[in-house]
Parts: C-alpha cells; sequence; structure tokens
C-alpha cells in the first residue's frame, strides 16, 4: 500500500469564499431591488452550507465511498417523492414546514458519487458493453426523473458529467464527442456563430484524434446540416408548439417573458462596459426591468454594476476553480477522488457556461442557477456539499514515487 | 465483509487519470470559457454602445396586441354586432415631414383618403409634433395597398396602426339587446356588456424596441405571442321579427299618441325570445346622442303597473284550488263595489257574471270578489309562483325585479287590488313568462336570450330551454287558455282576433303611477295586451305594452291592434317554419272544448242523447220530461266532462213560465245558482245564508222576473 502524501488544501475554500463574496453583494444589490430580502435568506443557507463544507472536509473519503450508493438510492427515492408530492411553485420542491429542497440539485453529488465509485471498483471496465449499459443506466434513471418533473435545465447536466467522468473511466474521447455533439450542435444552433464553431470544433477535434479528413468532414456536413435544420423544424412548428416545447424546457417563463428577460438581460450587461455602474448604481437592476435577476438572472446584475472587470472576474475565480479540480483530480491518492474530482468540476463548468451562456444571449433560456452566486437553498447547499467533499479528498495526493 | 474491504482498498487505489486525458479537458473548459469570454468582450466592450443607449433610455417594453372582438349574430347568423378589422388609425408628425415633401405628401394623402386638401392641412396644423389624421379608416383592399406604401414612403413622419372599428349593420334593429361597445372596444351595455370577457378575446404581446425619440426600430425575431380572437355569441332573437315588430310597435305607438312602447316575442315552449324591443329606439352609430331610455331595453329593466293582464294569477288560483267553478255566478254590483274605504269600479258595469265571463269582460269588481276565495298568503305565493317579483335572469343589464308588499304588510284592500294587477310592478318580459307558462301547459320558463356562447379557445356552449318550476297543473293552464280565447272571442280582446287562427290573450288598462306626488293619475294610462296562438298549441307569443296613449287608452283598443298586426305579419313571414298540417291546427280549436247548445223545452231523453254525445255530464233538479231551464246558457263554451245542471218540468212551461225554487236556508251563492237555473233573476240584499225570498218558492212567474232574497250572515229562525 501506498502511502499517501497529505496536505492542507487551501485553494478551494479560498476560490468558493471568493465566488460566495461576489455573489453576496450582487444578490445584496439584487435583493434590494426585488423589495424582498433575498440576501438574508442566502445568509441562513450559507451557514448550513459552511458547516456541510467543514463537515464533509474532514470525512474520511472512505467513508463517503462506503455511503456513496446508499446516498443515490435515498435521493432516487426523494425524486419519485417529489413526482408524486412535489409544490412549491413548479412542483419541484420537497417541504418540511419551512423548509424545503429540490432533490433534482441533490442528484447531482449523488449521481457523481455513484457514478465514481462504479468506476473505481476494478471488477467494473466501462470498455465492456455489459458495464458500460450498468453504467449508463445508473445515470439514465435519475436523468429521467427529473427530465419528467420537468426540469430540462438541471436533468442536461447529468450526461455532460456522465459522459466526463467515462471518458475519464477510458471511454475514447472520440466517442463523448460523437455522442455529444448532436445535443450541442442542437442548442448551439441558436446562435449561427456558435454553430459553426462548434462544427468547427468536432472536425478538428475528429482529425486531431487521427480520424480520416475525409471521414470527419462528412461527420462536419452532417452535424452541420443536422444544426440548420433544427431552426428550420422549428419555425415550421405552429406557435402553440413552440410555446409547448418552451414551455417543456422551462416551465416556469413564457416564451415572451424569456425573450423580454433575454434583451433585458443582454442591455443590462451591455450597458455595464467596463467598468461598470457601480455597486447599486445598475438602472436596469435596481429598476426591477430584470425578472428573476436574484436567481437564474443575477450574472447580468453582476455585468451591469462590475462591468467587464467584473465578469472577468467572476469568470476567472470560475476557471480557477475548474482548474484546480482537475489538477487535484490529476494529484489525488484514490481513483475515486479523482472520478469525484472531475464529476464536481465538470458540473460546474456546465453550470456556469449554460448560465452565463444564457444571460449574455448564447444560449436558450433554460432556468440554470450560477453557483454558489445565485439565491437559492438547495443549490447552494449541494455545491458546497460538493467542494466540501473536494476540499477533503484534495488533501491526500498520491505519494510520490 | 473483508472482501468488501479488500475490493475497496484495491479499487479506490486504481488510478484513471493520464495527462492526456487532463489536457483534452483542460482544452474542452478553455474553448468554452474563451468563448463566454469573447461573448462579454463583444457585449460589454466592442457593442456597447447600443445596449447603453438603450439602458439609458429604457425603450424596451411589451405592447399589447388588441383581439379582435367577436362576432354577435342572430338566431339564423345575422350579424348584429362585427369588428372589421380593414380600419387604420392614421396619425402624422407634421414637424417630420420635410417642407419640399410637403404639397406631395397632401396630395397623395388626400386623394387615398378622399379627404379634401383643405381639410387635411388644417388637421396637419392642429399641432406640431402630433396629429390624428384618422381615428378608425375604414379602407377596401386597393387603398389599403396605397396606403401601406404611402406609410413606407413618409415614415415615420406618417404613421399607420391597424385599429378595430365595431360596426352594428342592422342599425337600430335590437341595439336595445346587443347593446354598444365603446371606442376602446369595451362593451357596456347589452350582450356587448354581459359577454364582454367573452366577447373581447385575449390580446396578444410583443417586444418592442424605441429609439430615444420614441419610434418603433424594426428588430427581427422579438418575440411575439399573437392575440386570441375573442369568441362569438348567437342569440334567440331573428333580426327579421325583431324588424317587423319594431315597425309595428312605432306604428301602434304614433296611432294612439302614446309616449313610448314596449313589445315582446317569444316562443312560449322554450322561452326563447324572438324580438323585444322598447320604443323609442336608438341607433349605435350615434350612440352619444340618444337618451339613456333610449338605450334602454325597457321590456327587462322598467317595471310597472300592469292592471288586468295580470288576473290570470289569482284565476289560475282559484281554478286550480277548485274553489270556484267557471260558471260560478258573481254579482258585479252594476260597475261600482265599496271595499273598506275604496271603491272598485268597472268600465262597463255588470250586474250578473259567470267567473268565465268575469275574466273574458275583464270585471275588476268580480275579479275582486272572486278572488275573496284565496288568502292573502295563497294569492302572494301565486303571484310569486308565476315568476313576478323575482329577476329572471335573462342575460342584460339592470333587471327589474318588480316590486311586491309581503303579505304582512298588507292593506284591507291590498289583495282585491292585487287581484286586478294592481299594488305589484311587474316587467314587460316577467308577464311574457307567465302568460308563457299558460301557454305551454303549466311550465314558467327561463327567458332564452342566448343560443350559443363559443369561447376565444373553441369551446361551444350551447343553451337548452330551462324550466324554472311547474306553476300550475296542465288542467288550469288549459282552463285558461279557453277562457283567454274567449276574451279574444268575444271580450275585451276582440281587436287581436285573427282569421283562420285561433287567438288567445287578455287585455290590461292601469292608471299610470304617479311618481312625482304618489298614487295614480286620473288621466294617464299604461295599456296592455298578452296574449298567444293558436290557443291549443301556442307558437307565439306576445306582449304589447303603450305608456301613456293620449287618445284613446284601453288596452283592447290600443294594444290589442299592434299584437294583431305584428302576429298577422309573423304568420306571413314564419309560414314556412310550418307544416300544412301544423297549419290545419292553428284554426281548430282545442279538441275537448264543447260549445253548449240551447236545451231549453226539449224532451229529457233527446236532451241526454245529445248530452252524451258531446262527452258531458248532467244533474237535474227537479223531476219530469222536459227542460225548463239550463244553468249555462246556450253558446257557451264548456269543457267535455262538465257537468251541466238542468232544471226539468212535467210539460213545457206556458211561453216560459218558471216556478220560483225554494232557495230558503241556502248560500246565496247556490240560491243565485238555482235562481238562475231556473230562469229567475236574482235581486240579492244582504250577504250569507238567504232568510227571505219574494216572490215564495213554487210562485210561477214569466221567465227572466226577478226574486228578491234576503240574506244575513247569521243563520235566522226557521220561518
Amino acid at each position: 500500500m501506498r502511502i499517501g502524501q497529505r496536505n492542507i488544501e487551501w485553494m478551494l475554500p479560498l476560490l468558493t469564499l471568493l465566488l460566495l463574496a461576489v455573489g453576496l453583494v450582487a444578490l445584496y444589490s439584487a435583493s434590494d431591488a426585488a423589495g424582498v430580502d433575498y440576501f438574508k435568506r442566502q445568509f441562513i443557507y450559507l451557514g448550513i452550507g459552511t458547516f456541510l463544507f467543514i463537515l464533509l472536509a474532514l470525512i474520511p473519503y472512505r467513508i463517503i465511498f462506503a455511503f456513496s450508493f446508499i446516498f443515490y438510492t435515498i435521493v432516487l427515492m426523494l425524486l419519485v417523492l417529489v413526482l408524486l408530492v412535489g409544490t412549491g411553485p413548479t412542483g419541484r420542491w420537497l417541504g418540511v414546514g419551512a423548509f424545503h429542497i429540490q432533490p433534482s440539485e441533490l442528484a447531482k453529488l449523488a449521481v457523481i458519487l455513484a457514478l465514481a465509485r462504479f468506476l473505481s471498483d476494478s471488477r467494473n471496465d466501462i470498455q465492456q458493453f455489459r458495464h458500460l449499459a450498468a453504467y449508463a443506466f445508473l445515470a439514465a434513471l435519475p436523468f429521467g426523473l427529473i427530465l419528467i418533473e420537468p426540469d430540462l435545465g438541471t436533468s442536461l447536466v447529468i450526461p455532460f458529467l456522465a459522459a466526463a467522468i467515462a471518458f475519464w473511466g477510458g471511454i475514447p474521447m472520440l466517442t463523448v464527442v460523437l455522442v455529444l455533439s448532436l445535443p450541442t450542435v442542437m442548442i448551439s444552433s441558436i446562435n449561427p456563430y456558435a454553430l459553426v464553431a462548434v462544427i468547427g470544433g468536432i472536425v478538428l477535434y475528429a482529425y486531431l484524434a487521427g480520424v480520416r479528413i475525409s471521414l470527419a468532414l462528412v461527420w462536419g456536413i452532417a452535424a452541420g446540416f443536422f444544426g440548420w435544420l433544427t431552426p428550420v423544424l422549428w419555425n415550421q412548428l405552429h406557435d402553440y408548439q413552440r410555446q409547448r416545447l418552451l414551455t417543456f424546457i422551462n416551465p416556469e417563463v413564457d416564451p415572451l417573458g424569456a425573450g423580454y428577460q433575454l434583451i433585458q438581460s443582454k442591455i443590462a450587461v451591455g450597458s455595464g462596459r467596463f467598468w461598470g455602474k457601480g455597486f447599486m448604481e445598475g438602472s436596469q437592476t435596481q429598476g426591477g426591468f430584470l425578472p428573476e435577476q436574484h436567481t437564474d438572472f443575477i450574472f447580468s446584475v453582476i455585468g451591469e454594476e462590475w462591468g467587464f472587470a467584473g465578469t472577468i472576474i467572476v469568470v476567472g475565480l470560475f476557471w480557477l476553480l475548474v482548474v484546480r479540480l482537475l489538477y487535484l483530480a490529476l494529484k489525488v491518492e484514490s481513483g475515486f477522488s479523482s472520478y469525484v474530482l472531475l464529476g464536481v468540476a465538470t458540473t460546474l463548468g456546465f453550470q456556469v457556461f449554460v448560465n452565463i451562456g444564457m444571460t449574455t444571449g448564447i444560449m436558450p433560456v433554460t432556468g440554470l442557477p450560477l453557483p454558489l452566486i445565485s439565491y437559492g437553498g438547495s443549490s447552494l447547499l449541494t455545491l458546497m456539499m460538493m467542494l466540501g467533499i473536494s476540499t477533503g479528498m484534495g488533501a491526500r495526493w498520491k505519494g510520490r514515487g | 465483509m473483508s472482501r468488501r474491504r479488500n475490493s475497496s482498498n484495491k479499487t479506490i487505489s486504481r488510478d484513471p487519470v493520464t495527462r492526456g486525458k487532463l489536457v483534452s479537458v483542460y482544452l474542452g473548459f478553455l474553448v468554452i470559457a474563451s468563448y463566454v469570454m469573447f461573448r462579454l468582450v463583444t457585449l460589454q466592450i466592442i457593442n456597447h454602445e447600443e445596449y447603453a443607449s438603450n439602458a439609458e433610455n429604457q425603450v424596451l417594453g411589451t405592447e399589447s396586441i388588441p383581439a379582435a372582438r367577436g362576432t354577435i349574430r342572430d338566431v339564423n347568423g345575422k350579424i348584429l354586432a362585427v369588428t372589421l378589422s380593414n380600419c387604420f388609425e392614421v396619425t402624422a408628425h407634421p414637424n417630420l415631414i420635410k417642407e419640399d415633401e410637403k404639397s406631395e405628401f397632401i396630395d397623395t394623402l388626400s386623394t387615398v383618403l378622399r379627404i379634401s386638401k383643405q381639410e387635411l392641412r388644417k388637421r396637419l396644423n392642429q399641432h406640431p409634433k402630433f396629429v390624428y389624421i384618422d381615428k378608425s379608416l375604414r379602407v377596401d383592399l386597393e387603398s389599403d395597398s396605397l396606403l401601406r406604401g404611402l406609410e413606407k414612403k413618409y415614415s415615420p413622419a406618417l404613421a399607420l396602426r391597424q385599429v378595430f372599428d365595431r360596426d352594428y349593420p342592422n342599425g337600430r334593429i335590437a341595439a336595445q339587446i346587443t347593446g354598444f361597445a365603446n371606442y376602446e372596444g369595451e362593451g357596456i351595455t347589452g350582450i356587448e356588456g354581459v359577454f364582454n370577457d367573452v366577447l373581447m378575446g385575449i390580446p396578444g404581446e410583443e417586444v418592442v424596441v424605441k429609439d430615444a425619440l420614441g419610434y418603433e426600430i424594426d428588430l427581427p425575431d422579438l418575440p411575439k405571442r399573437p392575440a386570441l380572437p375573442g369568441g362569438k355569441i348567437s342569440l334567440t332573437i331573428d333580426v327579421d321579427v325583431q324588424a317587423i315588430v319594431e315597425e309595428e310597435l312605432a306604428r301602434g305607438v304614433e296611432e294612439s299618441a302614446s309616449v313610448g312602447g314596449m313589445a315582446i316575442i317569444t316562443e312560449p315552449r322554450t322561452g326563447a325570445i324572438l324580438s323585444m324591443c322598447s320604443f323609442p329606439y336608438y341607433d349605435p352609430k350615434d350612440y352619444g346622442k340618444y337618451s339613456t331610455k333610449a338605450r334602454k331595453n325597457r321590456v327587462v329593466t322598467d317595471a310597472f303597473e300592469a292592471g288586468s293582464v295580470l288576473k290570470i294569477v289569482p284565476f289560475a288560483a282559484l281554478l286550480q284550488t277548485k274553489r270556484i267553478s267557471v260558471y260560478d255566478l258573481v254579482f258585479c254590483e252594476n260597475g261600482r263595489w265599496k271595499i273598506a274605504d275604496r271603491f272598485i269600479r268597472d268600465s262597463s258595469p255588470h250586474a250578473y257574471l259567470t267567473a268565465r265571463d268575469v275574466l273574458v269582460f275583464s270585471s275588476n269588481i268580480g275579479t275582486a270578489k272572486l278572488t275573496e276565495n284565496l288568502s292573502n298568503k295563497e294569492l302572494f305565493t301565486w303571484m310569486r309562483s308565476f315568476g313576478f317579483n323575482a329577476e329572471t335572469g335573462v342575460p342584460q343589464y339592470g333587471e327589474a325585479e318588480g316590486l311586491l308588499l309581503n303579505p304582512s304588510d298588507w292593506s284591507l284592500v291590498t289583495k282585491a287590488n292585487l287581484s286586478m294587477g294592481h299594488a305589484i310592478s311587474v316587467s314587460t318580459l316577467q308577464i311574457a313568462m307567465a302568460y308563457g307558462a299558460v301557454a305551454n301547459g303549466g311550465d314558467l320558463m327561463e327567458p332564452l336570450l342566448v343560443k350559443e356562447i363559443v369561447s376565444p379557445q373553441g369551446d361551444v356552449q350551447e343553451f337548452k330551454p330551462q324550466r324554472v318550476r311547474n306553476c300550475m297543473q296542465p288542467s288550469t293552464a288549459r282552463a285558461l287558455r279557453m277562457l283567454l280565447t274567449e276574451a279574444v272571442d268575444r271580450g275585451t280582446g276582440t281587436r287581436a282576433k285573427i282569421e283562420n287562427v285561433s287567438v288567445a290573450g287578455k287585455t290590461g288598462t292601469a292608471q299610470l303611477v304617479n311618481l312625482k306626488k304618489g298614487g295614480y293619475y286620473q288621466d294617464r294610462y299604461v295599456s296592455s295586451f298578452a296574449g298567444f296562438l293558436p290557443a291549443d298549441q301556442p307558437e307565439l307569443l306576445g306582449v304589447i305594452v303603450l305608456e301613456d296613449p293620449q287618445n284613446q287608452y284601453y288596452g283592447g283598443t290600443v294594444a290589442a291592434p299592434v299584437f294583431n298586426r305584428i302576429m298577422k305579419r309573423l304568420l306571413v313571414s314564419m309560414s314556412d317554419r310550418f307544416t300544412e298540417e301544423e297549419a290545419a291546427k292553428w284554426a281548430s280549436r282545442e279538441k275537448d272544448h264543447v260549445i253548449l247548445p240551447e236545451f231549453v223545452n226539449m224532451p229529457k231523453t233527446l236532451v241526454e242523447e245529445r248530452i252524451n254525445q258531446l262527452g258531458l255530464h248532467v244533474r237535474y233538479e227537479e223531476k219530469g220530461k222536459f227542460v225548463l231551464a239550463q244553468g249555462v246558457p246556450e253558446g257557451s263554451m264548456v269543457c267535455e266532462g262538465d257537468t251541466i245542471v238542468l232544471r226539468l218540468g212535467e210539460s213545457i212551461p206556458q211561453l216560459a213560465e218558471v216556478k220560483v225554487p225554494d232557495v230558503r236556508q241556502k248560500t246565496l251563492r247556490e240560491a243565485i245558482r238555482l235562481l238562475s237555473a231556473a230562469g229567475v233573476q236574482p235581486e240579492i240584499k244582504g250577504e250569507g245564508v238567504v232568510q227571505f225570498q219574494h216572490p215564495p218558492p213554487g210562485t210561477m212567474i214569466k221567465r227572466g222576473n226577478s226574486c228578491t232574497i234576503t240574506a244575513t250572515l247569521k243563520k235566522g229562525r226557521d220561518t
């Protein structure tokens, strides 16, 4: 048995703290404009979150490993329960008294732990179809349950993190790219530049991965055709059909409302220019033109009040967080930890990209919160748990040699 | 346990990571992050000007797309109210018209809009920045394209906005029912008002972007939710019937020099309203110019004391409870009767009338006396059960419930007054529904005005006839129909008579209530006629009311002719609705009605045969071979199964000599009946039980001579 190297992981807590601080500042501004004291409530969630962070950082990861399937099972039951007795505006909450949880948020952590546990078992070889199917089933079960809630935004995280962990576990990158290129092309077809960039990326990657250039081009053309077809088909739909689809993607927002939000959000971010309008000075934010500005559209508040300087810092902090998680995934002593860290990095990265993409108009409005910054208990607690676990795992490195 | 521990130890140590994989993932994230950065740079640094100016002016908003208001149609689908979409609001910003283009602008616009150049100049000079050229310009296809061309050429100086214009193609016809929607497209009266929510539709919304000056910028892909046009409503009103009724009512008002009038035509079996109107009328094209009186549907909103038309209620009560028979004789006090401290008068004096003729000739005294057989509570309950003093629920604003005091608040004369249709205010609609119950066999129906509603979402709601309650037995309704038929045949309503069709109906003449001083005007009246036809199987029912006629004022004189003319025209215009067989029935009398032949002086055997043929029963008084007198005079209408009282004698009397019967110790009513049956005219003193009679029993007197009977309330000693 190798002796692990112990060191104190201070990067993750520090980055977490900085992002939380940015979130509180933005929330203070948005909360004031909304006339509701989201700020104070977020403090309470933050207290619980910090407690969970520290607790999980101190628990040996072997205990987490042992509990991962139990946790997964409990979350599955909660997901079924929420379908039956869900409350709240969209029926996604499970509530006992004044305390509500959103099981779909917890599901992200549960899936990461379950998949990591599955792959870290040496008897499981993901290159074998039997094991790959079991792996896919583990991910598909919560994905399906969240999809029919319906909460498309949250459920989309799961295939992406499952794909990333599978890649970590030995699935060829090319397979991952091929599988993910379909939804990616569909989503990016909303913006022609994005579509071209995505297709170019796919072709380039396929070529670099050793696929013959002709095959790569065929794939690129096929993807391009598919991307071009999406909006064409979309326009063929009747208004009410589109409305149904959009309502399926995000039941909380009607298309007009979403379009309105998007334009307002772009105006808010754009009008922040380089240095921003200053704290509590954002005319869009303070005028209450932005709906959901304390949750899904909080990035617009940062964009307006702190400008490019502010947004670049936020994006930078997230970037550092993800990169640190990836770095730790390379360094930690156990495979289980490595998978978990990668899963957390993917979840964070995906949510940040989708959320910022949404507020800046490069992604459809799906209602995913911005990690650590948006108001919301379940999301915050889940992320604090993920980062707490990651910090604990990050403290145990492989021995040298 | 140990196996698991081993495996976990092993698996946890398994190292999946290679540097190559890390680089791939790292690159993936880098691409995504770069894309976000690129986007932020574009938004916040490269294109910030456009967003910044937008934010400063807050020029983004949602604008409502108006929904076209739904159509209102009549029973045959003819349009009563419709929204035209080929209308434009034409506005201009005179300050934005280039000076060198100004004369050309005016030239072309005046040709397209068909406004004189002078007028156009005037409008343009009203305000330097913004003027209305036309608030709602109706255009055809050709000028539509011309206009749009102009807008393109001169925008933003000239602006078009599609607006909706509410049109009432039938003008004043049924306007009081249809109601009115104002310039904002909001229904304020009638069906337009009551069903405003259905008709309005659901406005759409679109996001609009405007520049700092407030002009819309045409950006593609702005989100939009289209408007949902309003629902459709079909009424039971028939525009053709309505036109006839309005015309004839106006004529009736004019001929009688009345102040106003009201009319309603219904289908008594279903309660469907085919037409209702109140004179004066109004034209929705000039809504503001008319008085509230003209705009209101007064058939529904106005309650008044209707008088004798309401006598059907006490009669229904008396007949159904068998308190009277229609052949009972009533002494009508020769036209003047004191009750408590008031006098009740008949317009034409009568001595004795059968109960039937009390209604046929509309004797107030007779009705009041017969009604003595009902308690206050009973009369009140019957009035309410006929639908009076309660809203019918017709979908029109301001429905009158009518006034009727509780029996506990009645004075000594209230019952008598109520029996002849006073001391209660009723609406024309309520009268029509009550007569409908008589016509259809006893069912008070809910008035049916709306046939069908199609909601904006396309849900169809059909309205079926609804019974409020059964307010009398079919036999009672049939007896009343018979009486009302006679009232038209030979009573007060003869002017309503129509050849080849049996008409049933009742007249009413009531003094107008003096709202200023209280009490009644001595010389101002409300005249009415309510009736239906054919009498035995009614298809059409009408109530005509004329307010304050200046020439003649009896309901039978002024209102019945209006009813007559309307029905005659309706029969012609609606003849295609009925089969020949049905039409034949119209002329027939109810089968079970019999006109009584003369039996006097006929031998008993022959009489018995005839009576059996007619399906009647007979009760004999005295004994003998010949009929000396009959209780019900010849020529009267009786029902099958009725019992006829015949007085027999041994021989045919010498030239109508009759024997005075013994009526001592009989009640007054019984005494009158016996004397009448014997052919003796009773002359009555006092009330109660007969004590004396003169001439005494057994005396032979001339037929038709009188016998004086004196009655007291207490039974006296035997004489």
